[in-house]
């Protein structure tokens, strides 16, 4: 089982040498990727009464393919995995472009998580349909794959054209792993059917057997073998030891999960690693 | 007057080793920055017998992601996209990531941009082509907005933006925004909109005669002149130091406040070559420009 960290961005917003102090300490660690989240824009809750979101204007996010850029300058191995970035409200063949750029530059280490978000606000900021999101995912991923693997694509869909034109050049991996989070019954549909891995947002205790189990049977009956499509899920060690920390990692062992994620610690970037280390020495033997 | 060199990314490759040096041999040179192209897709020219400039087989790394790697491996030089094709990207995201290499970068982005004449591009990024001029001056808008204001609250013809905001906001409250285009409507907006003007490789006499008018445009707007930068390219892959030194005298005397120097088509074949002909140009220039 690979284990990766979640970056922390409030932590390093303004401050390049703590981005960089974070991930060279993590890759000297030993952990196999850094994960990163996203939102474009925040929105300002005064005058929305309804709003209820964790995110907001004040909540600094990096953006993920020019952050793996500078990581990629800055470490040797460390894989660089979104998980997860809101495909649907960007441009589906510079997202490409960029992407192809982080995987050559980083030589290979780019394994992206997309999903559809939730933020209206983002998607009208973005100028893309909020309401199809679902269905467009599904078009761009095939898009994005052609691109990373053909110098020429001629391309018809509902919401693309490319007419005989390509990206140069191709990204390392062709084409990059693309995984997706999602948890809403269509989304485990569609995840079985195209991902190359499924980030669920689960963690020890929650149900997890049964949906990890679920998503088998779905992946089965979309006709892939389940053993070719990963599985990421979170492990929490802002409470418990060392015997609490390698029990998560040893459950999700028990029900395959192949990437364990390690969730965003509190305190600043100094005491995280301190943390990171601790859990690196008490799983040690369990990662591989 | 400040010297900085054009990445030479249709024929460096793509080894991001080679592409590292490259950076790092610039900065030690004393280069003040480095610039380089946009091209998001390139078309196939089979079946397109009319078709001029870049096509599939010419290579561009994206300028935002190759700005912040080359950002986490240089310390002083200046990073310039000359020009991204803005009306085909997204406003919001490109203000995004442009904050966020402003940041990673200590405040080393300056942006020059333009519209492109690819269409095929704009199709494959789902933009309109037709309307690129007027979208562009709205977008510069929104990106200063974006840069400079934890909450926006726009309205526009192409753009709504509702009570929301990018964080962290870049170092550089605004990221400096130059416009491409020798068209006298370019010019004209550059006037009107640009912190400075970036015509591609237009001979001396035609630049001349255009700034002047961009310097009227200018006053007709309300602005000072003086505020404009102007930008203008060089070739360092052909001819001798004296021609190089006499071309700079010229721009310098035009005004220019920025040169960039450009090693590409002159039949280099290994990044080695476009460093030596970079070091051999800053050797022959370096006491005009100090």
């Amino acid at each position: 089982m690979r284990i990766g960290v979640t970056f922390p961005h409030e932590e390093t917003a303004n401050d390049p040498a703590a981005v960089r102090d974070f991930a060279q300490a993590v890759e000297g660690l030993g952990y196999d990727f850094i994960l990163t989240y996203e939102h474009v824009v925040g929105a300002d809750p005064a005058g929305r009464p309804g709003w209820n979101a964790p995110f907001t204007y004040k909540t600094p996010f990096h953006e993920p393919l020019t952050l793996f850029a500078y990581l990629a300058g800055v470490t040797q191995r460390i894989g660089l995995a979104s998980g997860i970035i809101i495909l649907p409200q960007r441009q589906t063949v510079l997202f490409a472009k960029q992407a192809a750029e982080v995987d050559v530059l980083s030589g290979g280490r780019l394994r992206l998580g997309v999903a559809l978000g939730w933020n209206q606000v983002e998607y009208e900021a973005l100028n893309e349909d909020f309401h199809n999101r679902g269905r467009r995912v599904e078009e761009q991923i095939e898009v994005m794959r052609l691109l990373w693997t053909q110098a020429v694509v001629d391309f018809t869909g509902r919401w693309h054209r490319i007419d005989r034109a390509g990206i140069n050049p191709l990204p390392v991996q062709r084409p990059i792993p693309v995984w997706m989070g999602g948890a809403a019954e269509a989304a485990i549909r569609r995840i079985a059917r195209v991902a190359d891995g499924w980030i669920p947002f689960i963690r020890p205790g929650d149900d997890a057997a049964k949906r990890i189990e679920g998503f088998r049977a779905a992946v089965r009956e979309a006709g892939r073998d389940p053993s070719r499509v990963g599985v990421q899920a979170g492990i929490n060690i802002e409470g418990g030891g060392p015997e609490e920390w390698r029990q998560q990692l040893r459950e999700w062992q028990a029900l395959g999960v192949t990437h364990s994620t390690v969730g965003a610690l509190r305190g600043d970037v100094g005491d995280q690693i301190a943390r990171l280390r601790a859990l690196r020495e008490a799983v040690g033997e369990l990662a591989t | 007057m400040k010297i900085g060199v054009t990445f030479p990314q249709t024929e460096i490759g793509s080894d991001p080793i080679v592409l590292r040096d490259y950076a790092q041999a610039a900065e030690s040179l004393g280069y003040h920055h480095l610039l380089a192209y946009d091209h998001v897709i390139g078309a196939d020219v089979s079946g397109r017998p009319n078709w001029r400039g870049y096509t599939h087989e010419s290579q561009f790394h994206e300028p935002l992601v190759l700005f912040a790697y080359l950002g986490a491996l240089t310390t002083t030089i200046e990073f310039v996209s000359g020009v991204v094709i803005l009306p085909q990207r997204q406003t919001v995201l490109f203000a995004k990531q442009a904050a966020e290499v402003d940041v990673l970068t200590g405040g080393r982005l300056r942006l020059a941009v333009g519209l492109g004449w690819n269409a095929v591009e704009y199709e494959a990024l789902n933009e309109d082509f037709h309307t690129r001029g007027r979208r562009i001056s709205e977008q510069i808008e929104v990106l200063r907005l974006l840069w400079t204001q934890a909450v926006v609250d726009f309205k526009g013809r192409w753009h709504r933006i509702d009570r929301a905001g990018i964080n962290p906001l870049p170092v550089q409250r605004p990221i400096p925004v130059w416009l491409g285009g020798v068209s006298e409507v370019a010019i004209q907006r550059a006037a009107r909109v640009a912190d400075g003007w970036f015509p591609i490789f237009r001979p001396a006499a035609e630049i001349r005669d255009a700034v002047a008018r961009l310097r009227d445009y200018a006053r007709q707007a309300g602005r000072d002149p003086a505020e404009l930068g102007l930008e203008v390219q060089t070739n360092a892959g052909r001819g001798s130091p004296e021609d190089w030194l006499a071309d700079l005298e010229q721009w310098r005397e035009i005004g220019a406040d920025y040169v960039c120097v450009n090693t590409m088509g002159a039949g280099f074949a290994s990044p080695r070559e476009h460093i030596d002909a970079i070091r051999r140009y800053r050797e022959a220039v370096g006491e005009l420009v100090r």
